[in-house]
């Protein structure tokens, strides 16, 4: 079987799952809403289409979304997947591509639901202030959506490959910090929980002043899910 | 007898598994953590509600995911089977579910074994044991019984695990997000945390707990149905959903219990009883202030009456309030002129709650029509007059206040056993229609011997006894129609300043704080300051000062009162405070007196060209005061520094750069936009420019000279922005910030 034929079997059936369906729901509604509150009044009082209240807008995203690829990630260690690998692992395939086959598709499926929400505020800005010059705003989405979302992808990664339950714990984690706004400090802020603000009347985009920290989760990510790739398979 | 067994079985088994005890044990620390870290404007809050609320997200969770773990655990171990073909399936879940209710009994009970003594403590006398049962027992566990309600119900029904912990987690969530989201949320939706907040230590609760107890009965309601169509729904061997659902439903009492549970639910929500269907309020009136208050700037014009060919000369009533029933009963006199003799429509206006039982009118028997609710918990009614030059109206009311669904869901009016507040529309039915200037306003009022009355505006008298309560005779002018009247256990401490009568009216419970913080003598220079700088208040010879419960929220001035909320009486540093810059205290004490000379002494309205308005004026008089009484460093650091940094955010603002994109939004949106920067314009720029015309004049001396010439000169009357100007001989651009 082509390899292109098996992503996109993957792919649909991730994105056909109910849970990515709800998720991606519950997504769109929190991000209409934010659309009509803190996006269209502006954060501070600054425009609706500011770097800093864009970046709000995407950090409001973040826990959502982050649920939504850890939840995707838990679906690959099901006992019911792991016994599809145990059969894969006897065809031709090399078990590496069919992981990465995976990653792709769980990858694939985050994007989608990232850019739908930031796609949506696109069309909002367009729609209502005329407003076009979307570069540097989806450069500050991907800053904020992306590394943190590669970062935990590659955590639960190798996390679910030892003990499926690490994933859960990890999902636990984020929607505790998330529910009571548990605030972590400067680089290790891998949530957005600490709130956009400006300082003295400047504004402040938290996304571009952590690029250091933004590209160190990106690489420290994609370092994990090489690795988890690349470990050698527990049989079953 | 063996059912009872079984469930004290699973009740055992599920107590000494060691993720329960472990899950209770985070649980119960949280709530150790939140009780310690607590924070509010109240003792209440700060040491009981909140700890309760937010451990009530943190018990949720976890027991969503002990329920889960529970539910899914024969199936992962492959004893699913076995389990079900050797007990009942349907009693197994329900047995289930009530142990982890149990659990959640108990981990409550843990809790209460910290919190209780921790709450007596740090409120000390403050302590009601209604708010601590509210906080851990109708908001905590609550909270939790729902969280394993759902989940089992969810679980149940889908099957999944993962779904459905997604569907919770997202529950959860939706819980939490409804607090920060713009649009007004419904109070029902909140199952999690609740609405609870502003706990009075003084008064009675009661208020807040009716909402809470709404609220409780509806979540649990939508609980028990999702849970009762979960039950439906779990899969018997080797059935699909629709096989299961039909094996499961033989058992009559199954579908009576979903559709009695749905059918409630949808009651429940349709006919909550604490708010009513008011038109929405137009914001573009309502300002937000920096305490988060929310006030009604002056209102220019006299209000049109519906019917001006009517005008009514004398109005009396006999109220009787119920405070065990919690209802009032009541009948009220009107005796009107109508000029043309021609038949007339009066029109009436209740409280939403209050039902016109029967009229009467010149001896004939009437009908009192209900038509369209209006903003403001207004029921409007219409009763038909036949031909008459005069008319002696009676009309029998009774109800239960309702409150208005629209602003942010709060509970303002009503009648408990311990504090009653009633909106004039609520006092007796409102006519519509002129008032002659020597109409005369008196009537009876009786109450709960504990109580005593207070009415905003005219004299009350204790009477004598009548079916057991108290009887109290009031007498007011014209000007005393559109009043609220509020009852509780007063201390009244009465003194003289500025040449008044003045007197302060607090809570009983809060004697020892009045007396320690030292507000009578507070109030005293406040007043007697303003009598000196601006002139004395001779429009009434009394002034009262009065203590509203903590849920109001900042303050208000009205006829010859000035009210403000509990909090400002707390002793210092005895709550923590929730923001060091939240407010309250002696600036809003002076603030309240301050708008006796500026908002109801005089008139200063707000115009929609410039900043001037009554608040300007009183937030420039308050820091007057406070300069003088506290130094010129709190000052600098509470007001000024205050008002700089909002000038300069105000004039950063985008859309007061760029006013073009507020075309492109809708009246709606442009009016809460502007709504946000009305807070800043009054109560910052404009005491920022009342600065600058200080400067302008030579020195605070100098101006307050003019204002208080403008005060004498305008006693009575509407004070516009020009009036201002040429008092100070001052030109806009001279005291422009720009």
């Amino acid at each position: 079987m082509s390899k292109g034929i098996v992503f996109k079997y993957e792919a649909k059936r991730l994105l056909r799952s109910k849970e990515y369906l709800l998720l991606l729901a519950v997504t769109l509604t929190y991000s209409i809403s934010l659309l009509r509150g803190i996006v269209l009044y502006g954060v501070d009082y600054t425009a609706p289409f500011s770097g800093l209240t864009f970046s709000a807008y995407c950090s409001s995203l973040t826990p959502f979304l982050l649920v939504l690829i850890l939840v995707l990630c838990a679906r690959q260690f099901r006992t019911s997947e792991r016994g599809a690998e145990a059969i894969i692992s006897s065809t031709g395939t090399s078990f590496q591509i069919f992981r990465l086959i995976r990653c792709g598709a769980v990858a694939c499926a985050f994007l989608i639901a990232a850019l739908i929400p930031l796609a949506a505020c696109f069309v909002f800005y367009g729609l209502v202030f005329d407003y076009t010059e979307f570069g540097p705003l989806l450069l500050t989405g991907i800053l904020i959506l992306i590394p943190q979302a590669v970062f935990l992808f590659g955590i639960a990664m190798l996390l679910g490959k030892r003990k499926s339950v690490g994933i859960y714990i990890l999902l636990s984690a984020v929607i505790i910090i998330s529910i009571f706004q548990i605030q972590i400090p400067g680089l290790t802020d891998i949530i957005e929980s600490t709130p956009v603000r400006t300082f003295n009347g400047a504004e402040y985009n938290p996304a571009l002043s952590t690029v250091d920290g933004q590209l160190t989760f990106f690489l420290l990510g994609t370092s994990l899910i090489i690795a988890s790739l690349c470990q050698s398979e527990k049989r079953y | 007898m063996i059912g009872a067994r079984k469930l004290s079985h699973e009740i055992r088994r599920l107590l000494s598994e060691r993720i329960t005890l472990l899950f209770m044990a985070i649980i119960a620390t949280g709530a150790v953590w939140y009780s310690i870290n607590g924070s509010g404007r109240t003792a209440s809050d700060a040491f009981i509600v909140n700890a309760a609320k937010n451990s009530a997200f943190l018990g949720a969770l976890l027991f969503a995911l002990l329920t889960l773990l529970q539910f899914h655990r024969d199936f992962r171990h492959n004893t699913n089977d076995i389990i079900l073909t050797s007990t009942d399936p349907i009693h197994h879940q329900v047995r289930k579910t009530l142990a982890l209710i149990c659990a959640a009994i108990v981990t409550s009970l843990l809790i209460s074994l910290f919190a209780l003594p921790y709450g007596m403590v740090k409120t000390g006398s403050y302590f009601q044991p209604a708010t601590f049962l509210t906080a851990w027992y109708l908001i905590f566990l609550a909270a939790l019984v729902f969280a394993v309600l759902l989940t089992s119900g969810f679980y149940m029904l889908t099957g999944h695990w993962e779904t459905t912990s997604v569907i919770m987690a997202g529950l959860i969530l939706l819980s939490k997000l409804l607090e920060s989201m713009h649009a007004n949320s419904e109070y029902l939706l909140y199952w999690v945390q609740t609405t609870a907040g502003n706990f009075s230590d003084v008064i009675t609760n009661r208020f807040q707990i009716d909402m809470l107890l709404w609220n409780r009965l509806f979540c649990l309601l939508v609980s028990l149905s999702i849970w009762t169509l979960g039950l439906c729904s779990f899969r018997r061997c080797g059935l699909g959903l629709f096989s299961s659902f039909r094996m499961n439903c033989s058992r009559l009492w199954i579908p009576l219990f979903l559709t009695s549970s749905i059918i409630l639910s949808g009651v429940s929500y349709a006919c909550e009883p604490i708010f009513d269907d008011s038109k929405p309020i137009d914001y573009s009136g309502m300002i937000k202030t920096d305490t988060g208050e929310t006030v009604i700037t002056v209102v220019a014009d006299t209000p049109e009456v519906a019917n001006p060919e009517l005008m009514l000369t004398e109005k009396a009533f006999d109220l009787d309030v119920s405070t065990k029933k919690r209802t009032l009963s009541g009948t009220a006199e009107y005796r009107l002129m109508n000029g043309s003799g021609k038949a007339q429509t009066l029109p009436v206006q209740t409280n939403t709650g209050i039902n016109i039982d029967s009229v009467v009118i010149n001896g004939i028997e009437g009908k009192a029509t209900r038509g369209e609710t209006g903003e403001n918990s207004t029921a409007n009614w219409r009763i038909e007059l036949p031909s008459a030059y005069e008319y002696v109206i009676r009309i029998c009311y009774s109800g239960r206040m309702l409150n208005n669904n629209t602003s942010d869901q709060r509970v303002t009016y009503g009648i408990s056993d311990g504090y009653i507040w009633l909106p004039a529309d609520g006092i007796t039915p409102h006519l519509d229609i002129s008032v002659s200037d020597e109409c005369s306003f008196y009537g009876n009022l009786l109450l709960n011997e504990k109580l005593e009355p207070f009415f905003l505006h005219g004299n009350t008298i204790k009477g004598g006894t009548r079916n057991g309560k108290t009887q109290w005779q009031y007498t007011g002018s014209p000007d005393a129609m559109g009043i609220s009247l509020f009852a509780a256990e007063y201390m009244t401490e009465t003194f003289e300043a500025g040449g008044l009568n003045a007197e302060l009216k607090y809570f009983a419970k809060h004697e020892s704080s009045v007396r320690d913080m030292d507000a009578a003598n507070v109030i005293k220079a406040a007043i007697d300051y303003f009598t000196e700088v601006y002139g004395p208040l001779f429009y009434d010879k009394h002034l009262t000062i009065l203590e509203l419960p903590a849920y109001f929220s900042g303050g208000f001035a009205g006829g010859s009162t000035s009210a403000v909320d509990e909090t400002v009486f707390s002793p210092k540093g005895y709550i923590p405070a929730e923001s060091p810059h939240s407010g309250g205290g002696i600036d809003v004490l002076v603030h309240e007196i301050a708008h006796q000379w500026w908002g109801i002494a005089t008139m200063p309205v707000q115009d929609n060209t410039s900043f001037w308005s009554s608040e300007g004026i009183t937030c420039y008089s308050t820091y007057c005061f406070l300069k003088e009484y506290l130094g010129e460093d709190y000052v600098q650091e509470n007001y000024i520094n205050e008002w700089q940094h909002n000038w300069e955010i105000y004039k950063n603002a985008f859309y007061i750069q760029h006013p073009e994109y507020l075309e492109k939004l809708s009246d709606k949106d442009v009016s809460n936009i502007m709504g946000s920067f009305q807070g800043m314009k009054l109560y910052n720029i404009m005491p920022l420019m009342m600065l600058k015309a200080e400067d302008a004049l030579g020195g605070t001396e100098a101006l307050q000279k003019k204002l208080s010439e403008l005060y004498m000169s305008h006693m009575g009357q509407l004070i516009t922005y020009d009036d201002f100007l040429a008092a100070t001989g001052l030109t806009e651009e001279a005291i422009s910030l720009e």
